[in-house]
């Protein structure tokens, strides 16, 4: 696990001991996944929980996924991204470990609409084309529905119809060869009904 | 005649009065059935003079878990219902289990929002 705020990471830590779970196999980073070179020094500000990348006093060190020594012979099962609009330097600083197919499923938070998140237009097409995933299906937000695949035309418009309609959603990605009997149980995306 | 206009005008205001006491019990059953559960504190840990963690017992999700917070309340988890079907649909909990060479890497860790895997 990735996280930013010593606060945070404490209380993490705290409950990985209070559920007895094995400290040899669960790790928590207190540094920012970033494409910038490992350990270099990024400031975030710190408000009511959240982090956000402006003039702020929390200083972290960043670390690139590609950099760092994963046992060998491992798989990434699942990676999950939830960065406040940074999912495309934090994928970004993968693209050894996807062109290796040592990740397999990846979640990250997708939101068109905010003002400063205007390298969300490029993120499916990136996660598409350089890191090759085969799948892509949305997530409803507050059900347990999972909608898709999105095939090409949803593909090429999921950006605007989320930009127009201020949806916010999480996209499940795959990276791995999938039939009808191993793909995860979905329903159709309709991009003006899916979400409402 | 005027009978019968009585009665119809007696009924509308039944038939609103009607809806509006629908309306306010599903409005009651809606909030019921997706706000989280009454959170049960089991212990408290005491870090510092100022600060005390609340342990709460995760138990609306299997496996269940303890988790610290600051609070005492179950964090904001609506999103993670449709991310719970994916996990469940990889058995990535029995898979872990069964395989040690699978890692599960959680970006932007932040407990307060989001479901853990641990």
């Amino acid at each position: 696990m990735f996280e930013v705020q010593p606060d945070m990471v404490d209380l993490i830590e705290t409950s990985i001991l209070i559920n007895n779970f094995s400290l040899s196999r669960v790790h928590i980073i207190n540094k920012a996944v970033s494409n910038l070179p490992s350990n270099s020094q990024l400031t975030f500000s710190v408000a009511g929980g959240d982090t956000t990348a402006t003039n702020g006093s929390l200083n972290v060190s960043t670390i690139r996924l590609d950099d760092i020594e994963w046992p060998l012979k491992s798989t990434i099962l699942l990676l999950k991204i939830d960065v406040e609009g940074f999912e495309l330097n934090v994928l970004h600083s993968a693209e050894k470990l996807f062109r290796e197919k040592r990740i397999q499923h990846v979640i990250f938070e997708y939101t068109a609409w905010w003002t400063d998140r205007s390298a969300q237009k490029d993120l499916l097409p990136f996660v598409e084309n350089e890191l090759a995933a085969k799948k892509f299906y949305a997530l409803h937000r507050t059900s347990k529905d999972v909608y898709g695949p999105l095939n090409r035309e949803m593909l090429d418009s999921f950006h605007e119809n989320h930009f127009k309609t201020h949806l916010q959603t999480d996209i499940y990605a795959t990276f791995i060869d999938s039939d009808i009997n191993t793909s995860i149980k979905a329903k159709p995306y309709y991009p003006r009904s899916s979400f409402a | 005649m005027k009978f019968l206009l009585l009665f119809l005008k007696f009924m509308s205001k039944l038939r609103i009065i009607s809806l509006i006491l629908i309306v306010g019990i599903l409005i009651v059953y809606y909030y019921h059935h997706n706000s989280t559960s009454p959170t049960e504190i089991t212990s408290s840990i005491v870090k510092s003079s100022t600060l005390i963690y609340k342990v709460i017992k995760m138990n609306d999700r299997e496996p269940s878990y303890k988790l610290a917070t600051l609070s005492g309340a179950k964090p904001y988890a609506d999103g993670d219902r449709a991310q719970a079907t994916v996990v469940e649909h990889l058995q990535l909990v029995e898979n872990c289990k069964k395989d040690p060479s699978l890692i599960v890497v959680d970006v932007g860790a932040y407990i307060g929002n989001h479901r853990k895997f641990i």
